[in-house]
């Protein structure tokens, strides 16, 4: 094959990137990569093209024990400062809680402080986003309890013509109704089968007519956040 | 203002753990799914993942956000692991086809649509634009890993049929891109 040729060039590199050249076509085709910087140009082109495709890739939440193989990996954060040290780090680090409003950084400061008092057990949390990725809600789970309860991070606008109704969505299934918001702050207790997906679980709010979802399926989702284990700096 | 993926992906190349797990809890399971849709076995998929982020840890600071967006970086680096574990196991073809029931259909479920970036929305135009078995076989391909071959038999349609419906779907896709 006459690699020199441009329309070759961009099919190989297409389909390297999309993964349909395979076996020896495709070691063939990384060995020509090695030594050939604008072919690897190409193909990075063409992965980061199609790899826009992960946004829509089916959500499936990962196990809970996974973050924690990673940071066993990763080691010991480099510098062991003192506990205060570490938090004020995560303050700074965490710049989500910035450009939130007064009400919502005394809450922001609350769950900090729930965070770092909290006693040593496995408990979750889930921050709530919306499109543009500004934190909305947090929610807090103890599997001891079953209760999970949603906390709005800014006091939400009085709006009669609508509810919002909370979904689980876990493991690939449909999402779950949880119920509706009420107020800025609202609790369920969790049958047992639900709180055992929860630990995993992506929790969605969604925009319904009043009185919750027609349909059985959220009509329009707002903010979504995957449950993790709650950090605990 | 509020992190982005982006934003996230930034802070980790400058050391930042707290924002490489927020990182995690924001796109950990759309990678994860991605990862099982190609490998089918949960264990595969953890220890793909698992290495990604290692990966990603390590090499925050070769991300461009001029380049692409943050999740396809991050879908570039899982979807090459997964492939690198295929070969490893010495077999090129996927497992079986008992978890493959949730990617049937690779439409974007409500919970997922939500945060969806420009470019993402913009590359779902360009996938519109394409006929339903051109657009079905790019996406099996994509989402399952599948060959030419295996996307053939999944649909019943005539190899060379499917090969040139994945190689004009991606120069149309490309067309689409550029206008």
């Amino acid at each position: 094959m006459n690699y020199r040729n441009p329309e070759l060039r961009e099919r190989l590199a297409a389909e390297y990137a999309l993964g349909t050249l395979r076996g020896l076509a495709r070691r063939r085709f990384e060995r020509l990569l090695a030594d050939d910087a604008e072919l690897r140009r190409l193909v990075e082109g063409w992965e980061l093209r199609l790899n826009t495709l992960a946004e829509t890739a089916p959500a499936v939440a990962p196990p809970a024990r996974l973050w924690q193989r990673i940071e066993q990996r990763l080691g010991p954060l480099p510098t062991m400062a003192p506990r205060a040290g570490l938090l004020a780090r995560w303050w700074q680090s965490i710049e989500f809680w910035r450009g939130l409003g007064l009400a919502a950084t005394a809450a922001a400061a609350a769950l900090v402080l729930y965070i770092a008092l909290a006693p040593e057990k496995t408990t979750y949390v889930a921050v709530l986003i919306d499109a543009k990725q500004t934190p909305i809600l947090v929610a807090k789970f103890d599997p001891d309890t079953r209760r999970l309860s949603v906390q709005s991070l800014q006091p939400p606008a009085a709006d009669p013509a609508h509810s919002h109704e909370l979904w689980l969505v876990a493991g690939g299934n449909a999402p779950r109704s949880l119920g509706l918001l009420a107020g800025a702050e609202t609790t369920v207790d969790l049958p047992p089968d639900q709180a055992a997906a929860v630990a995993t679980a992506i929790l969605a709010i969604s925009l319904e007519p009043p009185g919750g979802s027609k349909t059985g399926s959220p009509t329009e989702v707002l903010f979504t956040g995957a449950v993790v284990p709650d950090p605990k700096l | 203002m509020e992190p982005t993926r982006e934003a996230l992906l930034e802070a980790c190349a400058g050391g930042d753990r707290a924002a490489l797990q927020r990182l995690y809890s924001l796109t950990a399971p759309q990678l994860f799914g991605l990862a099982l849709g190609i490998l089918r076995s949960r264990d595969l998929a953890e220890d793909v993942v698992q290495d990604s982020f290692l990966l990603v840890w390590r090499h925050a600071r070769s991300f461009d956000r001029s380049r692409g967006t943050a999740m396809a970086w991050l879908g570039r680096i899982v979807r090459n692991q997964c492939f690198d574990a295929l070969r490893r196991r010495g077999r090129e073809a996927p497992l079986d086809d008992r978890l493959m029931e949730a990617w049937e259909d690779p439409a974007p479920s409500p919970a997922d649509m939500a945060g969806l970036s420009q470019e993402a929305r913009r590359l779902k135009v360009c996938l519109d634009e394409l006929d339903v078995s051109p657009r079905q076989s790019l996406l099996l391909a994509y989402y399952q890993g599948l060959t030419f071959e295996e996307v053939a038999g999944r649909l019943g349609a005539p190899l060379g049929t499917v090969k040139s419906w994945i190689r004009r779907s991606l120069i149309r896709l490309k067309g689409c891109l550029e206008r």
